[in-house]
């Protein structure tokens, strides 16, 4: 259902905000995301009691896990220093991603006639990815149907495998930009200088 | 021999019990050749397009409603025929899952199971019995009762929504209700009464529908308490698909919900809009449902509420002939794309089957 989904999206953004300084390991940036998975799940499971299986519970684990990968790549590499000064605009951004298809929704509509962008504006949003993972159609819930003109276009959800391969490069290259960008010489916030 | 059996077969599934009128006229013969031909075209049209898997638009509803389309036209068409049938009826097979369901994927599942019902029913081949049985079990376990925890005096109860837990609709309870009576299900089979709740729940009819938006127009709105063009208005797809409905769950014509829709169509009769829908969106889904009201109250002349006159058969063909593209024989709605209207094979397939009916 679509509250599984938008748990699963809070549960992100919350972890973008968690409040204990990154070590500015590659592991530390590969642990993260696995203890946000952690924590997804029980959320998950309270949001859809009943409507979630174990197959499907565990991909979306999976799915929150490379998620997290990517948001917490993201802000280490705007704030290299203290990540923790990166989360405010990248939840922003990610918010802004997974109502894509809102905000999107009128432009594929008034464009359907030549090239509708619908699939487009379905596979940018991080919504998809999860609703895709629990075998969700969300666009068509009623929430999304009343406010936005998408669901009432041809539009198709992207492969899981994509979107995982998509997500986990991107966020490889983020990290290794945040990598990049940190002064060798200087450590990150918390460990002395 | 086969041929005309399967010929009584879809004529069957098409014809509703109707009502003999003293003053029914047929259709202008001159007009019907000229609806024929415009059949013949359409058809050639969706023949032009198939894909080489047998599909159109990748989209198991699209290909059925194509498929109907072939089947349900003057020419009996039927599997003997060539692969521009089999193909198709290929797809909707290869495209059967384990649930059930007749669908390409997890979206759209009730409207592409439901198409894909009636269209292998109307081949006329038993040899899809067992497909059409388990296509209509998962169809009735789509139905939102008890089972998914809501309790008859809910609005959503008895209702089918796309597919899963959304919420359900009244077009696709249409869907689904037209499919299940070509599956055959029984009259006495729970799934009826239940549906019947959600239908009355969607009309603007106060003294059948308990909810406190309903006002009393005897329209039909997209589900309880919403409607795409505004407010919980009445509009003309709905109108019929709740009509529709309602003779398929088995109320009789003379039943004051029925009489109150079938007013409403007569108050608003029009064939130059979706009566009550913005920017005559959802037009040829409301052309192919109008059609089918129009043969199941079996009176091809209709009296509209300021007392003209109208051969509904006639002035159907006139309109969809009017909008056919004359260079390859396709239909598109020119106004909207919602509800994939912007899909040529899918408006087409719809106009086609819009036409079947009136020349029948």
């Amino acid at each position: 259902s679509l509250l599984v989904i938008l748990a699963a999206a809070a549960v992100l953004t919350a972890a973008l905000f968690d409040p204990f300084p990154e070590s500015g390991s590659l592991r530390d940036l590969a642990l993260r995301p696995l203890g946000t998975a952690l924590a997804a799940v029980p959320a998950i499971v309270v949001a859809g009691p009943g409507a979630v299986t174990p197959i499907i519970l565990a991909h979306l684990a999976g799915g929150v896990a490379v998620l997290a990968f990517l948001l917490l790549a993201a802000r280490r590499a705007l704030s290299p220093r203290d990540p923790r000064h990166g989360a405010a605009p990248v939840a922003v951004l990610f918010a802004l991603a997974c109502a894509a298809p809102v905000w999107m929704g009128p432009l594929a509509e008034a464009l359907a006639p030549w090239a509708p962008p619908t699939d487009w504006s379905v596979a940018v949003s991080p919504l998809s990815f999860l609703s895709v993972l629990a075998q969700v159609d969300y666009l068509s819930s009623q929430w999304f149907y009343v406010i936005t003109p998408l669901s009432t276009l041809p539009y198709g959800y992207p492969p899981e495998r994509t979107l995982f391969a998509v997500y986990l490069v991107a966020g490889a290259l983020l990290g290794l930009l945040a990598r990049g960008r940190r002064t060798p010489t200087e450590p990150p916030v918390g460990e002395p200088r | 021999m086969i041929k005309a059996l399967r010929t009584l077969l879809v004529a069957g599934l098409l014809a509703l019990p109707s009502v003999a009128m003293a003053d029914d006229q047929p259709m202008d013969p001159a007009l019907r050749e000229q609806a024929k031909r415009a059949v013949d075209d359409g058809l050639h049209f969706l023949r032009q397009t198939m894909k080489e898997d047998g599909s159109w638009a990748n989209s198991v509803g699209v290909t059925a409603l194509a498929l109907r389309a072939f089947l349900t036209a003057h020419r009996g068409y039927a599997e003997s025929d060539g692969a521009f049938i089999t193909q198709p009826v290929q797809f909707l097979l290869y495209n059967v899952r384990k649930d059930g369901a007749i669908s390409e994927s997890v979206k759209n599942g009730n409207y592409n199971t439901a198409t894909a019902i009636f269209a292998l029913r109307a081949t006329g081949n038993p040899a899809y019995g067992e497909t059409i049985d388990n296509a209509s079990k998962y169809l009735r376990g789509l139905q939102i009762d008890e089972d998914d925890g809501y309790e008859p005096d809910h609005k959503y109860y008895g209702g089918v929504g796309y597919g899963g837990d959304e919420r359900p609709d009244l077009s696709n309870m249409y869907y689904a209700l037209e499919a299940l009576r070509a599956a055959g299900v029984a009259a006495d089979d729970p799934v009826w009464k239940k549906a019947l709740s959600f239908v009355s729940r969607s009309q603007n009819r106060s003294e059948s529908n308990d909810q406190p938006w309903a006002a009393n127009d005897g329209g039909f709105t997209y589900m309880p308490g919403y409607s795409p063009h505004g407010g919980t208005g009445s509009y003309g797809a709905m109108t019929a698909a709740g009509l529709i409905s309602l003779i398929y769950a088995g109320v009789d014509r003379n039943d004051p919900r029925i009489q109150a829709a079938w007013s409403w169509m007569l108050d608003h009769y029009t064939l130059d809009d979706n009566p009550g829908a913005k920017k005559k969106q959802g037009l040829f889904y409301y052309y192919a449902a109008f059609a089918k009201v129009m043969s199941a109250m079996g009176e091809t002349t209709v009296t509209d509420s300021k007392g003209a006159t109208h051969n509904w058969r006639n002035e159907l063909a006139t309109k969809l002939l009017s909008m056919q593209d004359k260079t390859d024989g396709s239909w598109i709605n020119p106004y909207s794309s919602r509800w994939w209207e912007g899909i040529k094979p899918l408006t087409t397939a719809r106009a086609v089957i819009a036409l079947n009916l009136a020349i029948q």
